[in-house]
């Protein structure tokens, strides 16, 4: 007997909310069903600021998304941004209980236990513990069960957010009858598309530039060892431009999309674009390579906060895995480039697993993409952990059905 | 990025996770959509309910009426036969009418008995109404009966040919043969005429819109029995129906008034007419009025013999 699940993975965005359905059959192949995007509204730098036009169109990414896949979604992955957003890092240690000094079950849940106890203060709530291994006498470990030793160790990456700015995510999805069945940070989704396990292991960052916020992991050794989210994203390029070349918003993001690059180095350094481009009274032509300057100044900017904040953990010994941009502002011509010199690292864009449907590939979608991505893992570990009992596990198991 | 707090600052207790905060799934819809999709939730929840209550219900039904077939097949076990048969009636009939009619042989077991063929046999006599046959475990065999209510006689040929028989017509116009009854009850019955009675696979066809003849008898009876006991027979017509006109004549044949004609509704007021005329013919020495007809509305019409005028009145 196969059981069937409808999941959706939500991303309610600055600039647009994404919503992918997957269907998970038996907890173990996940198919992508269905997609619905609206235009986003209410929300900044990831956080919402009116509830009800971030439900509404929320609401009708849903609809849409349900439509495309003639289905309904039973529960939902919840993309979590946001510059309230922090992390720490923190251990928990214990002495090896046993005469004989080898771990036991109890001593690594005693340990994992302390590693988690740390209070937030009162209007925060954990997102996230990401284990970042067991250390048994100060070497790092897999799995420590039934190793010999004196000091086991272990450490966590905490991430915890504001508990109103949460539970408004949470609530924009429960108006609609939805659970949120699992939260996961926007750039760890992300990244479980883009970044290769040997960049993970060998040490990578992913920076995912969104529209509001810039979201980014590092990983080491095989598991996140750090993220964090910057307020600054794409929105902030289009408002340069819309300063520096004293044009209206819309009119800026279009430049930034069909002119805009990362960098100083153009093939005509004289080149000229018209800043609207359909002859009205105040349109004119301007260098493209003034788009350029306003564009490659704020991104550089971006790159050293990034940097800054990594302190460092960023260089070429650490981090031979290089940087792995995704997110919208991606798209950027140039931007790896620009991105590999700020970081003194090589750098790429992420590219989303070639087994998805095309138009699903865009860097935007690595974040929901990767929800699902959860949604499966999770759906995987509460099969493999039913027990199959009773006569009907028995045939189950007998006949290899699943 | 912060840090919140010193390792000497650990609580036992377990810090706060997003998972702490409450998920209301009937949390109030703030939008359009919201709403009309909460609604599509409830809907198809409450089709869902009913579907399980509907599944549930019909599951116990089934263990029901199972248990019940078992616990019938159960009790066969222990029936004996049958010792008493428990006859009751809301009218005339007695046990032995029953003993007879439905002859049980000596020792029949009581589950033995087909009860529903007992039913079928009594409610095949036109007089019972209803009858409810009941085993009472485990030797007692119950029955009840609801009779008809004779409220007139006819004489009716069966067959063809036949010489008419006289039978009974109740309240219902169900004409029957009347078993049981006492003589002088019978005779106090008008007969019914001018009817043309048919026969059907059933036995005689029952009588037609008798209702309201029923309502002018069981008022005549109740409330002007002296006149009442003077009426022979009773008929009924219907002048305009093939017009499509609905006036009911009822005729009245009598002893002292040979013909009183009534009419529905006002019956109550027409007898008491025809009362107040028999007692001024009384006193006036007239014994037989020829015809009194109460059925044109407050004009009332009375014909006599003139030449029995002077002969005394005899009741």
């Amino acid at each position: 007997m196969t059981y069937n699940k409808v999941i959706g993975a939500v991303e309610i965005g600055t600039s647009k909310v994404v919503v992918l359905v997957g269907e998970i059959t038996g907890g173990r192949s996940l198919n992508i069903i269905g997609m619905g995007q609206s235009t986003s509204r209410g929300v900044k730098k990831g956080e919402i600021v009116d509830f009800r036009a971030a439900s509404d169109c929320t609401y009708a990414a849903i609809l849409s998304a349900e439509k495309n896949a003639s289905a309904t979604i039973e529960g939902v992955y919840l993309a979590q941004s946001g510059g309230h957003l922090e992390g720490f890092f923190d251990k928990g240690e214990v002495s090896v209980s046993s005469h004989d000094g080898l771990v036991s079950k109890s001593d690594i849940d005693h340990v994992v236990e302390n590693a988690k106890r740390k209070e937030v203060p009162a209007e925060r709530v954990y997102i996230h513990h990401i284990r970042n291994g067991f250390y048994l006498d100060g070497r790092l470990v897999d799995d420590p069960y039934q190793m010999k030793g004196d000091r086991l160790e272990v450490g966590y990456w905490h991430v915890h957010g504001h508990e109103k700015k949460v539970a408004d995510n949470i609530h924009v999805i429960n108006g609609f009858g939805l659970q949120v069945e699992d939260m996961i940070l926007s750039g760890v989704a992300a990244g479980s598309m883009v970044v290769a396990e040997a960049e993970k292991t060998h040490g990578a960052l992913l920076l995912d530039i969104g529209c509001g916020t810039t979201d980014y992991v590092l990983y080491r050794n095989g598991v996140i060892q750090r993220t964090g989210v910057i307020r600054v994203g794409g929105d902030h390029l289009t408002n340069d431009l819309s300063l520096g070349l004293r044009v209206n918003p819309k009119h800026a993001e279009n430049l930034k999309r069909e002119f805009g690059s990362a960098t100083l180095e153009l093939e005509d350094p004289a080149e000229k674009v018209w800043l609207i481009g359909d002859l009205t009274i105040g349109d004119r032509a301007i260098p493209r390579k003034a788009i350029g300057q306003i564009l490659n100044a704020r991104v550089e900017e971006l790159f050293k906060i990034v940097k800054k904040e990594l302190g460092s953990s960023v260089n070429r010994q650490e981090l031979p895995g290089g940087v792995v941009l995704t997110g919208g502002t991606s798209r950027l011509p140039y931007i790896a480039d620009l991105a590999s010199n700020v970081f003194d690292l090589p750098a790429r864009i992420g590219e989303n697993p070639a087994w998805v449907r095309e138009d699903l590939r865009e860097p935007e979608c690595s974040c929901v993409l990767g929800l699902l991505h959860y949604g499966l893992t999770a759906e995987r570990s509460t099969e493999e952990k039913k027990p199959k009992s009773g006569i009907l596990g028995k045939m189950t198991r007998l006949f290899n059905i699943s | 990025m912060k840090e919140p707090s010193s390792k000497s600052n650990r609580s036992s207790a377990a810090s706060l996770t997003w998972r702490t905060i409450e998920q209301k799934g009937n949390r109030k819809a703030v939008t359009d959509l919201a709403r009309k999709r909460k609604r599509q939730v409830y809907l198809k929840t409450a089709v869902a309910f009913l579907a399980v209550i509907l599944l549930i219900s019909s599951l116990g039904l089934s263990v029901y009426f199972f248990q019940t077939i078992r616990a019938q097949f159960s009790i066969s076990g222990s029936s004996e036969p049958l010792r008493l048969i428990h006859f009751e009636t809301d009218g005339v009939l007695t046990r032995e009418w029953f003993a007879t009619t439905v002859p049980i042989a000596r020792g029949t077991k009581l589950m033995d008995l087909d009860i529903h063929l007992i039913k079928e046999k009594l409610e095949g006599f036109g007089q019972i109404k209803e009858t409810t046959v009941t085993r009472k475990f485990p030797y007692e065999l119950h029955i009840s009966v609801r009779e008809r209510v004779p409220v007139l006689r006819a004489r009716v040929s069966t067959a063809r040919g036949s010489k008419p028989q006289e039978r009974l017509i109740s309240r219902e116009g169900v004409v029957y043969e009347g078993m049981a009854y006492a003589a002088n009850r019978l005779e106090s019955l008008p007969y019914l005429g001018g009817v043309r009675f048919s026969t059907g696979p059933e036995g005689i066809e029952p009588v037609e819109n008798i209702r309201e003849l029923v309502r002018l008898l069981a008022l005549a009876r109740t409330r002007y029995p002296e006149i009442y006991d003077d009426w022979k027979i009773a008929s009924l017509r219907q002048p305009g129906s093939a017009l499509g006109v609905d006036h009911t004549l009822i005729t009245i044949k009598s002893r002292n008034v040979k013909e009183v004609v009534f009419t529905p509704p006002a019956f109550e007021w027409q007898l008491g007419q025809l009362e107040q005329i028999i007692d001024h013919s009384r006193q006036r020495g007239i014994r037989v009025i020829k015809k009194v007809d109460l059925s044109l509305g407050d004009q009332v019409v009375v014909q006599d013999f003139p030449d029995l005028r002077r002969k005394r009145f005899r009741n």
